[in-house]
């Protein structure tokens, strides 16, 4: 109702500015009238910010589901996990086949959780002689 | 309960040094099962190396057997990562005083440890370092009082910014660099069966040369920031997203980016007076 | 996307902040941040089935504006958004 109301208001708030255009007024040209209803339709800055918060990058995060973590925690399990985060850490072996999505998984979490556990390869026992080299991050 | 086997004697010293004030007893029903032994290669005695077993179960390659020390401490870690489903587990350090409680969620290099050393140094109750153990039922931290673990620099900065504090000897060329351990004052194991309730969500991010600066983060971006340090938030399901709300929604959440570590915490003693 | 076609909220627990709604899908196991404007549009069709016509009538309505072409193309395109993560779901009955 309201809606309808606003509708009607405005329409006859156009009509009755037409009716009482002084004299002068009425003499514009076509061109102008145009302008007049272009500048009655100019962008309403709410209806601005609505529109960009329903179109801009409505959603912001997405987190991991629970089926990356939801078993026993083994190290290819750990694996599968961690591809989706700090790839720079992982052994060139664990970087094939895992085929998990790890879309915006928490890198933070998975750097973590790999120096905790420090996997091994496929079973195999894996120096970590390798990994040392570049860490000297502070904390 | 941790029951702790080991023939190393740096993982026998360092126990003893960082754990002097926990509870223990002999052959006592334990929670978890730790060993630290010498493979039974050649890395017996060639480049000797450590390998380390939860209840019988091998998770991690073996490593130089000086770093036996930060094996043990990771291995409780995971223990904690691969066990512990009844509580949201955060990485972040906790500390508390005068019955308030910040909870520090922690990316690398944020400078998460050296804060929480140093205010722990300074009279704060440490609750935890490393992980932080909310209860989804009640919303309160179960503490742990575990060493604080400093990286590289932080080591130093510690060491003279708090020599009364004990230090184990330093861990070298793990994979984070060199680690070193700051056990827990006396009062804060003596107490680590009190939960605390959380007041505060402070995400600290040190930055060389930046002056002190705080603001007031929004819930949502919050969430975001968490986002990063969820250890366990999936399994929980939506057991996990209740707790993780409602601890968002009980406390105040700041961003704290400093690089003077005293200035830093004369914000964080001010916080009582703000409430 | 047809115009008329009916949505509703999937299985959701959400809760809104001042800069979002943050909501969890109990089917999926996902969680997600929208923005207020994005999770208000959640938060009507956890309230009722709704058309894009209807979304953006009552979008309109709340903020005082009049409906559109633009705001239902909007509209409609946010819809695709909230369906392809599983946050909604057509109403077939």
């Amino acid at each position: 109702m309201g809606q309808n109301g606003r509708d009607t208001t405005d329409t006859h708030s156009s009509a009755e500015q037409q009716e009482s255009l002084p004299v002068e007024s009425a003499k514009v040209s076509p061109m102008s009238l145009d302008s007049t209803n272009r500048r009655e339709r100019a962008p309403d800055p709410r209806r601005r910010i609505l529109i960009a918060g329903l179109a801009t990058t409505p959603i912001l995060l997405t987190l991991m589901n629970r089926s990356a973590l939801a078993q026993d925690v083994t190290c290819s399990a750990l694996a599968s996990v961690v591809l989706g985060g700090s790839l720079a850490n992982l052994p060139p072996a664990l970087l094939n086949g895992q085929g998990w999505d790890h879309n915006n998984v928490p890198e933070h979490a998975i750097e973590n959780m790999y120096e905790a556990h420090q996997c091994k390869d496929g079973g195999n026992t894996n120096s970590n002689s390798n990994s040392n080299s570049n860490s000297n991050s502070n904390k | 309960m941790v029951h702790v086997n080991s023939p190393l004697a740096n993982v026998a010293d360092g126990v003893q040094l960082l754990y002097k004030d926990f509870p223990y007893e002999v052959d006592s029903f334990a929670d978890f099962h730790v060993r630290l032994d010498r493979p039974h290669n050649h890395h017996r005695l060639w480049h000797p190396q450590v390998l380390c077993y939860l209840n019988d179960e091998c998770p991690f390659a073996p490593l130089p057997t000086d770093q036996a020390l930060a094996v043990f401490e990771s291995l409780l870690n995971f223990s904690i990562y691969a066990t512990i489903y009844h509580f949201l587990i955060l990485h972040a350090a906790s500390i508390e005083r005068a019955g308030y409680t910040a909870i520090l969620p922690a990316p690398p290099g944020s400078g998460k440890s050296t804060l929480c050393a140093a205010l722990v140094s300074r009279g704060w109750r440490l609750l935890t370092d490393e992980l932080t153990l909310v209860s989804p039922s009640t919303g309160l931290i179960s503490p742990m009082a575990r060493p604080i673990s400093l990286k590289n620099a932080s080591i130093d900065v510690m060491q003279q910014f708090a020599p009364q504090q004990t230090f184990s000897p330093k861990v070298y060329n793990t994979i984070k660099g060199t680690i070193a351990y700051m056990r827990a004052p006396s009062e804060s194991v003596a107490r680590m069966h009190e939960t605390a309730a959380p007041t505060w969500m402070i995400f600290p991010k040190y930055q060389a040369g930046a002056a002190t600066s705080v603001k007031l983060l929004p819930k949502g971006a919050a969430f975001i920031r968490l986002s990063s340090g969820l250890v366990n938030y999936s399994i929980l399901g939506a057991v996990g997203f209740e707790a993780m709300t409602q601890l968002l929604e009980r406390t105040l959440c700041y961003e704290i980016l400093y690089s003077d570590l005293d200035e830093a915490m004369g914000w964080f003693d001010r916080l009582p007076t703000a409430q | 996307m047809a115009g008329t076609e009916v949505w509703r909220a999937a299985n959701l627990l959400m809760r809104s902040w001042d800069d979002g709604v943050i909501v969890y899908n109990l089917d999926s196991g996902t969680t997600h941040l929208l923005n207020p404007t994005a999770g208000q549009v959640l938060y009507y069709l956890a309230d009722a089935h709704a058309s894009v016509g209807v979304l953006s009538h009552r979008l309109a309505c709340e903020n005082d504006l009049e409906s559109d072409e633009e705001l239902d193309h909007t509209v409609e395109d946010l819809l695709k958004q909230l369906d392809s993560l599983g946050l909604i779901e057509p109403v077939t009955e």
